[in-house]
Formats: C-alpha cells, structure tokens, sequence
C-alpha cells in the first residue's frame, strides 16, 4: 500500500518535480515575481534594428572606402582613387561572400535543428502557449499566488485557456509512434488531446507562476483516432514571454507501464478488499454468535413464562424465573454490543502530523481510474497555507476517497461539465475542506439521512461510504454536513481541529 | 450426570413425558431451553456437553436429543455422528447460533432430523419436538 503510493508519487508524478520547485522554498510572496516575467521583452523593432546593426557592419566597409575613392577621385588623385576603388571593391566582394557564408551557415544549423527535431527518437512537440503565459503574468502582478486556487474556483476560465495553447508541430516521430495519418492530426488546440479530466494543464501554469525552470507531468491524452495514452510530459520553460510562443515539449508513452502499475494497484486493492470482507465477515459472525445465544434464552424463557402464566391454574413461580433469565440475558446482550464497540472503537489509531493537502491528492490518485471512467474532473486546492493536523492519515485518505466517488458518481447521468472541487482552507484553530460537485445535488430533507448506514441510493451500493466519512470525522473531533453548492450540485463539508481529537 | 430436572417436571405433566435432552456449553441456553419444554410438557435432561450426554445415552430413557454444534471438545455435529452408529434409531435435532447453508446441509447429510438457528420461538421447538416423538398436538 505505502510502497505503491511512494512509486506513484517519484516516479510517475502527476506534479511538478521536487527539483524544479526547490528553488522555491517557502511560500512565494506577491513582490517576487518569476524571473521571465520581469525579462524585458524582446520588440520586434528591436530585432529590426539588430538585423540592421549586422547588415550595417557589412555594408559600412565598402560603402567608406567607396566614398573615400569619390572623394579622393573629386580631389583629382587618379591613382589614389583607383587604389581606393580597388579596395572597395575587394572589401564588397569580402562582405559578400561573408554575407553568403553566414547565411549558409544559418541555413545549415537550421537543417540541423530540423534534423535533431525531426529524427529524435522520442516525441517532440513545438507549443504556442503565449496566452496562457500572459494570463499568468497578468495573474501574478494582479497580486494572485496561488495559481491553482483561482483556476479552481473558475473551471471555465481554465478550459477557455486551455483552447488556447496551440501546437504548431510535432515531429516525425511522433507521427510514427502513434501511427497517426500526418503532423495535422496534431496539431490546433491543446484542448483537443487533453481529456476534460485532465489535472495538469493547470500545473503548467502554476510552474510557470512560480518561475520554474523546467516542467515534468503525466497526462492523459486522447490520441486522433479517440484511444486514450498516459503520456509524460517534459519541458524547458521559456526565460521570457517571447520564449511562450515555442515551448518544445516531449512526450514519453507511458502507457504499458501506467497499465501494469494500474493491474498492480488493482490486484493490491481486490486483496485489501478480500481480506477486509473477510475481517468484517469474520467479526460479524463473531457478533451475530454472541448475540445469538442470550437472545434465543431470552425468546425460550419468555415464551415458556407467557406458557405458565395462560394455565389454567399459573405457574408464577416457574414464570417469574423464567423473566428474571430474560433480564439476565437482555443485559447480556447488551453488554456483548458495548464490548464490541469499545473494542472497535479503541483499536489502535495511527496518529501522525497529516497534510491534508496531501492527503487529498493521494486520495484522488488512487482512485483517478474510477474517476475517469465517471468523466469528472477534479479540482484540488488549497488557500493560503494549510496547518498540519494530527491525524490518523490512511482514515483522512479515506474520507476524501469516498466523497469524491460520491461526487463522481453522482454526477454520472448529467450532461453538463463534471467537475469535482476540492478546497482546503484553515479557519483558526481547524482546517475547513469543502468538496462540491456539479450534479443534480442533494434535496433538504435527505441531507441529514445520508450518512446514516446502510442508507444508499445506488444500486448495489451499501450505503456505508458517508457513514464510514462521518465516523472518522467524529473520531478525529470534527464535524461533516453537507448543503448545496453555488451551481446547484452537492457540497460537503468538512472540519478537523488542528490539535487533534480531545482525549479524556 | 445429566443435571436433570425431570423430578419435579412431573409435577406438571404426564408421569411418562418424553425425555428431551438439551445439550448446551451454555448455562442460558440449557437452562431457558429446559424451561420452554417443561413448559410444553417434556421432560428435559440438560447436558453441558457431548461427552456428559454420551455417558448417559444408554440408561437415561432419552427420546430425543437436541444439541448445540459450537461446544468445546466434542462439536454437536461429532455427537451426531456418534450417535447415529451407537444409537441409530435416537433422533437428533441439531441448533446453532452460528446459521450457514453448509453447516444446515452437513447436519442433515449426517442424519439430523432437523436444523434450528437461534433464537428460534416456541412454536418451532414445540413443532420439531412433536413432529420427531410422532406426537400431534392440538394447533
């Protein structure tokens, strides 16, 4: 179980790589901008007059000595003139087999690049993201840190974006490797590829609000002919908003091994599964027996004391002990269900320092294929900075695994976008976590039923997730409720202290 | 051995009411259950185990055996087993707290009379009992 979330994590990781982000220690204030926003800018004029600058340096040469021939010729220095003639003329020609050299030499390096880019063996893509670099840039001197935020409280400013990063060319080997028809099933808009589920486009733009120097992160893309590949996205970012008009990406299919890690993942969770049916069939055995008995004492001896006292001449002393085994056995009874529970209760928690940030993020990986299958994107952020809580993590995990599938779930049968949005915020002394949905949403009267047991909606659903949610919220000193969303669909709440349960 | 209280059930019934007896690890369940069948007019014999009621099968005039299967040392299912080769013709009513189909169809594939989950009601017990000593009571 650990170990698998530590491969995921380091070796497929959906988020910006530890190495790009390091020098980013500490939270970034509004003040420091990344260094390419504060580049300066690269005008065209400028470029004209570099252009110029060269063109000049070549031209001047020949252009003085031929003057000079002019004026030596004016001032009546037949030979002088002829000497400076000669010499500018050789000074012409130098500048023009000097011109002609360098733009061979251009063309060369430029067939080269072609060459590199065209006949690597991995594949390349040319990326035009200039609006998404302005609007980050427009983002961070408005004031606005936290990139991931604002796009998560706004999806659709996030798709519209998304429309808007083009790719202009992707190299030969990318059309071989995909068997694709030509370079144009590729290329247009970004959103085309990315499945609306895809979380990553917004990291791109939270590395490139954090001035990262390189980007790497696994997607999901759908492919010309509508199948779908995990690819891993590498890239340079650019060192000024020029440079977002060419951001070379390339891409890694990781999809045979996404796929064994996945049957991997699925036959660790089927066993988990098996062995906690087997537990809890085990326990409930275990209690359905200890009940059991004391309630069949106490069904025979009532039935025998209502049989003494209907005889014609009663038996009190044969019914009354008989009633007083009924009582014996009713406390009996009674005190099998509170051992139960206080031993269930007092099995051991594992407590430690949670991010809770973290822990959704882990939650949303572990169930990202069921996710997917259900279309819905999710959306994780935290405000500012969120404390550490003592808590028991894999419980914590737990929670956000079963809202999300609820939320998921919930949202199957709508048309409409499917989003998921995660909030994370502290208030004081406990971190408040809000995930809404965009489905049909929950009516009053039902909202405070649903995290009753064995209360489901779904068919073949047990309708323990929100009541599991509920008991270890509870367990961790927290409160959970849930309410509408601002777009109608469902919300849940949720907070937890940040010092931890109460004990005693 | 048998803990029996068939003395004073005669106090109130037939003088030669059919001896049942109930075997049990569990003093409750013996004691309500013996209860319940005096009460339908039987003469219990409890036993707290499989061992206790095998040393008294012979001698004890018992009629009809009714056994718990979960008990330490010998289960009611051994006892079934044994009783079916040393007293064939002895029925059995086998009872338990712990309910399977597997467990039902291996008690009556060893020659159970009847399979009873608990907690049963009276009106079980008194039908079972009946039906296996050939007795038909008033409905």
């Amino acid at each position: 179980m650990l170990s698998r979330q530590t491969l995921s994590r380091q070796v497929f990781s959906r988020w910006p790589s530890r190495a790009s982000a390091s020098a980013h220690d500490g939270p970034i204030g509004s003040d420091d901008l990344p260094a390419w926003m504060l580049a300066a800018p690269t005008s065209p004029r400028r470029a004209w007059a570099a252009a110029v600058g060269t063109a000049a340096l070549l031209i001047l040469p020949p252009l003085g000595l031929a003057g000079l021939a002019g004026w030596a010729a004016a001032a009546g220095g037949g030979a002088s003139a002829a000497v400076l003639i000669g010499l500018a003329l050789v000074a012409g020609g130098a500048a023009l087999t000097l011109a002609a050299r360098q733009a061979q030499r251009h063309r060369i390096s430029e067939t080269r690049l072609a060459a590199i880019f065209e006949r690597s063996g991995i594949s390349m893509w040319r990326e035009d993201w200039t609006a998404a670099g302005e609007a980050v840039m427009a983002l961070r001197r408005a004031g606005t840190v936290d990139i991931e935020s604002h796009f998560a409280s706004r999806p659709e400013a996030l798709r519209a974006l998304r429309r808007q990063v083009i790719v202009t060319d992707v190299n030969g080997f990318t059309v071989e490797e995909t068997g694709a028809s030509g370079k144009e099933a590729f290329l247009g808009p970004l959103d085309r590829l990315l499945p609306d589920t895809d979380q990553t486009f917004v990291q791109w733009l939270v590395a490139f609000g954090r001035g990262d120097r390189f980007f790497r992160s696994e997607a999901h893309v759908v492919r010309a002919d509508g199948s779908e590949v995990d690819m891993l996205f590498t890239a340079m970012l650019p060192r000024d908003l020029a440079g977002f008009s060419e951001i070379v990406v390339t891409a890694l299919d990781v999809t045979a091994f996404k796929q064994a890690q996945q049957r991997f993942a699925l036959a660790d969770t089927a066993l988990a599964r098996a062995s906690r049916i087997t537990t809890v069939g085990a326990l409930s055995a275990s209690i359905a027996h200890e009940v059991n008995s004391p309630l069949a004492a106490i069904l025979a001896n009532a039935q025998a004391a209502a049989r003494w006292l209907r005889r014609p001449v009663p038996e009190i002393g044969e019914a009354s002990a008989a009633l007083d085994d009924v009582v014996t056995e009713a406390t009996r009874a009674r005190d099998v269900i509170a051992r139960t529970r206080s031993y269930l209760g007092n099995a051991p928690r594992a407590s430690a320092a949670v991010d809770l940030l973290q822990a959704a993020r882990d939650a949303n990986l572990l169930v990202e294929g069921e996710l997917r299958l259900h279309r819905a994107a999710v959306h994780i952020a935290a405000e500012g900075d969120i404390p550490w809580i003592d808590a028991d993590a894999i419980g914590l995990q737990q929670v956000f695994v079963n809202l999300l599938l609820n939320a998921a779930q919930a949202m199957a049968e709508g048309d409409g976008p499917r989003d998921v949005t995660v909030t994370i915020r502290a208030t004081g002394d406990a971190v408040a976590v809000d995930v809404s949905d965009t489905g049909p949403g929950i009516a009053p009267e039902r909202r405070a039923r649903i995290f009753e047991p064995f209360h489901s909606t779904k068919a073949g659903g047990m309708g323990m997730g929100l009541a599991i949610c509920r008991n270890l919220i509870d367990a961790h000193g927290g409160d959970i409720w849930a309410d509408a969303a601002p777009g109608g669909g469902a919300a849940f709440h949720f907070t937890l202290p940040v010092a931890g349960p109460a004990h005693g | 051995m048998a803990e029996s209280a068939a003395g004073d059930s005669t106090r109130n019934s037939a003088p030669r009411a059919p001896v049942v007896a109930i075997v049990d690890d569990d003093p409750a369940i013996r004691s309500a259950l013996s209860r319940l069948a005096r009460s339908l007019g039987y003469a219990p014999a409890p036993f707290a185990g499989a061992e206790p009621l095998l040393k008294a099968a012979d001698d004890a005039g018992i009629a009809v055996v009714v056994t718990d299967v979960q008990m330490p040392g010998l289960s009611g299912l051994d006892l079934l087993r044994l009783l079916r080769l040393r007293r064939p013709t002895l029925p059995v009513i086998v009872m338990t707290a712990y309910p399977s189909e597997a467990s039902r169809a291996r008690a009556l594939a060893s020659g159970a009379f009847a399979y009873l989950a608990k907690p049963f009601d009276a009106e079980q017990f008194e039908h079972c009992l009946g039906s296996v000593l050939g007795i038909t009571r008033d409905p």
